[in-house]
């Protein structure tokens, strides 16, 4: 990001310290109406995080006034298609286990995760899932003996 | 004499062969993570985890202490052959190692950071030989306000690893820590942020967390640019160092050596503050600063040492005192838990065998990457050449996979892909992930020992600094801190930290 030069607040610091700030007045506040509190002697569970938000919170204010980082890389990101992929793709896996077991969440975890590349191509992606599959279950289900079953409830009743 | 008959135990339980294959596998697997980008120590560990369940505790715990120091030696390799260290403890050994290999000297740097490594490993075993049964002792000694102090400790030492501004680093630990409440409070029983969630009972999986914050991140951070690497170009010639680069090299070992033992046993220590720390020194120290920047042995030898003999030694705190250094060790209490085997001063009395095995092994695993990676380097840096398009779905298949098989809840991957989400936003927030991590690991640690100390004094705070250990634990923090916030230090950070690139 390109602070201009003079401008006494970095726009990426002021992002860090509103973030952090509500994080802080979330968990401290949720904190403070759900738990009790407790004399420091005999600390309730609400002590700690009440503690700790608080000082996020302070250090969090202290970000927002640090000086702009003139040498700050410019800010790149992943194209959007590739982080929504990359992120859904632990899900996909999850939800997919115990229904369809690992033959099938492997190789459809692979075969997504694949479309988050540029590079690689849909035949490409076919093979690697189909190999990388093959190599789980070689590896996790016969050598190392894992309990994840092959194949999911759907198939097994 | 108790020494050697300490190490006679180790010796016994490494030579059974089943130990030693298990050391093997632990070393090559590390080597080969450490060589490959985007996946660590840290993950492979983690997917590891489960299966070891069916090992016997020795073979378990010498497998992934092997490959948490083949990895350092992986990820060095590919430091000094293309500038890309595979792991972050090596990102300093790329500096001066990196312009080696420009200059067709890539295999004297090779040799010179096995040899270094295997001198480090060397020393670190002989020296947790010597220092573990008085440091059990004073475990024993430790009260709760200790404990917390120590905690204090190695989260500020921790600072020093993180790249960005301290004030940011901090924050990742204070977060970290809020983060460490999640689940069911020890003392009351009650439920804390979860929302009515009975999988977050047990707190955030740790595993999970880890996966997330880290595989997922880096993973996002590969596919910003995927322009095709340039080919491989890399003669390896003349493995052997001169007679020069030896007495170049003697020195900074030694002291890497001993820099990286002692930073090592700090918890928040380990591999990569020991290498950053021993490249500074030895920069300072050099006859000819000048050559520092354009290949100077000394940059390469004085971090691989340190950082072998920091990732030894950071055992120290989990075996001694059963407090994790790093997120590592985590797992490795994680593994001895699974094993029913607890993890504190007791150990060592306990299950000798385990104790003075595993620090053995990590000296014979060590004779067997300098006597099998030498020859092998061909083979690493082939598996260079797989293209990054083709195995960050490995990555994330084989993370699936590790985080699943630990619980068997299919909620843990949603985890991961939340943490994975807030470690890629916190990347472009110039945020590092390892205080972070650290400060999740020790959060219900430190709140256990603060609320233990708190009901003991009265509620009298003072404690912390009338009890001596604590408070001498709490002075070595200010100066830490002190050091870190100087300006002439910090730029000095920053300066490391841009080169790297």
């Amino acid at each position: 990001m390109s602070e201009q030069t003079g401008s006494r607040f970095s726009p990426r610091n002021l992002v860090f310290s509103a973030i952090f700030l509500g994080i802080s007045l979330f968990m401290g506040g949720y904190a403070l109406i759900n738990m009790r509190m407790g004399i420091p002697s005999e600390m309730g569970p609400g002590f700690f995080p009440v503690m700790l938000s608080v000082v996020l919170g302070i250090l969090a204010i202290g970000v927002a006034f640090l000086p702009p980082d003139m040498e700050a890389a410019v800010l790149t990101s992943a194209p959007v298609k590739a982080i929504v992929i990359v992120i859904l793709c632990p899900m996909i896996f999850g939800f997919s286990i115990e229904p369809l077991g690992m033959v099938i969440s492997v190789f459809l975890v692979i075969f997504v995760s694949c479309l988050a590349s540029r590079v690689t191509t849909l035949k490409q992606a076919f093979w690697l899932s189909a190999a990388f599959t093959v190599f789980c279950v070689l590896i996790f289900h016969f050598l190392l003996h894992m309990t994840i079953p092959l194949w999911g409830e759907l198939f097994t009743g | 004499m108790d020494l050697l008959s300490h190490l006679a135990i180790g010796f016994d339980t490494v030579f059974q062969p089943v130990n030693l294959l298990f050391c093997f596998i632990g070393v090559f697997l590390g080597t080969a993570i450490g060589v490959l980008p985007g996946i660590g120590p840290l993950g492979t560990v983690a997917i590891l985890l489960p299966v070891t369940f069916g090992f016997p505790a020795e073979a378990s715990l010498i497998m992934l202490a092997g490959i948490y120091y083949g990895a350092q030696y992986g990820g060095s390799t590919t430091a000094i052959l293309i500038n890309l260290p595979g792991e972050a403890s090596s990102a300093v050994t790329a500096i001066e190692g990196y312009q080696m290999a420009r200059q067709g000297r890539a295999g004297a740097a090779l040799a010179i950071a096995a040899i270094g490594s295997f001198v480090a490993g060397t020393f670190a075993t002989l020296l947790i030989a010597v220092f573990a049964v008085p440091l059990t002792q004073l475990a024993l000694k430790f009260t709760p306000p200790d404990y917390f102090s120590l905690m204090v400790l190695g989260l500020v030492a921790s600072i020093a690893l993180a790249s960005g501004s301290v004030l940011k680093g901090i924050i990742m630990i204070v977060f970290g820590l809020l983060l460490g409440t999640i689940g069911t409070d020890l003392y009351t029983g009650q439920a804390r942020f979860t929302f009515g969630m009975f999988d977050l009972a047990e707190g955030l999986p740790i595993v999970a967390f880890g996966a997330g914050i880290y595989a997922i991140a880096e993973i996002l951070k590969g596919l910003e640019d995927e322009s095709p690497r340039d080919p491989l170009k890399i003669k390896i010639s003349g493995l052997i160092p001169t007679w020069q680069d030896f007495k170049d090299s003697a020195l900074p070992v030694g002291r890497g050596t001993l820099l990286g033992s002692f930073l090592g046993i700090l918890p928040g220590g380990g591999a990569m503050l020991s290498s950053f720390a021993s490249y500074m020194v030895e920069k300072r120290m050099a006859k000819r600063p000048e050559t520092f920047g354009n290949g100077a042995i000394e940059g390469v030898a004085g971090p691989e040492s340190a950082n072998n003999a920091g990732a030894q030694t950071s055992f120290v705190p989990m075996l001694t005192l059963g407090i994790p250094s790093n997120p590592l060790m985590a797992l490795m209490i994680g593994a001895l838990i699974i094993q029913g085997i607890t993890p504190g001063p007791n150990l060592i009395n306990e299950q000798p065998a385990l104790f003075w095995g595993v620090i053995v092994s990590m000296w014979i695993g060590n004779l067997m990457l300098v006597i099998l990676n030498l020859p092998l380097i061909g083979l690493w840096v082939k598996l260079l050449s797989v293209r990054t398009n083709f195995l960050y779905p490995a990555i994330i298949g084989f993370s699936a996979i590790g985080v699943y098989s630990v619980n068997n809840n299919p909620f843990d991957l949603i985890i991961m892909s939340v943490f994975g989400a807030v470690g890629y936003g916190l990347t472009k927030l110039e945020c590092e992930p390892a205080p972070l991590l650290l400060g999740f690991v020790l959060g219900p640690m430190m709140e256990t020992y603060l609320r233990r100390t708190m009901l003991l004094s009265g509620g009298d705070a003072t404690v912390f600094v009338t009890s001596p250990i604590s408070m001498w634990l709490l002075i070595t923090s200010a100066i830490v801190l002190v050091i870190v916030l100087m300006p002439s230090v910090r730029s000095r950070r920053s300066e490391v930290f841009v080169e790297e690139d």
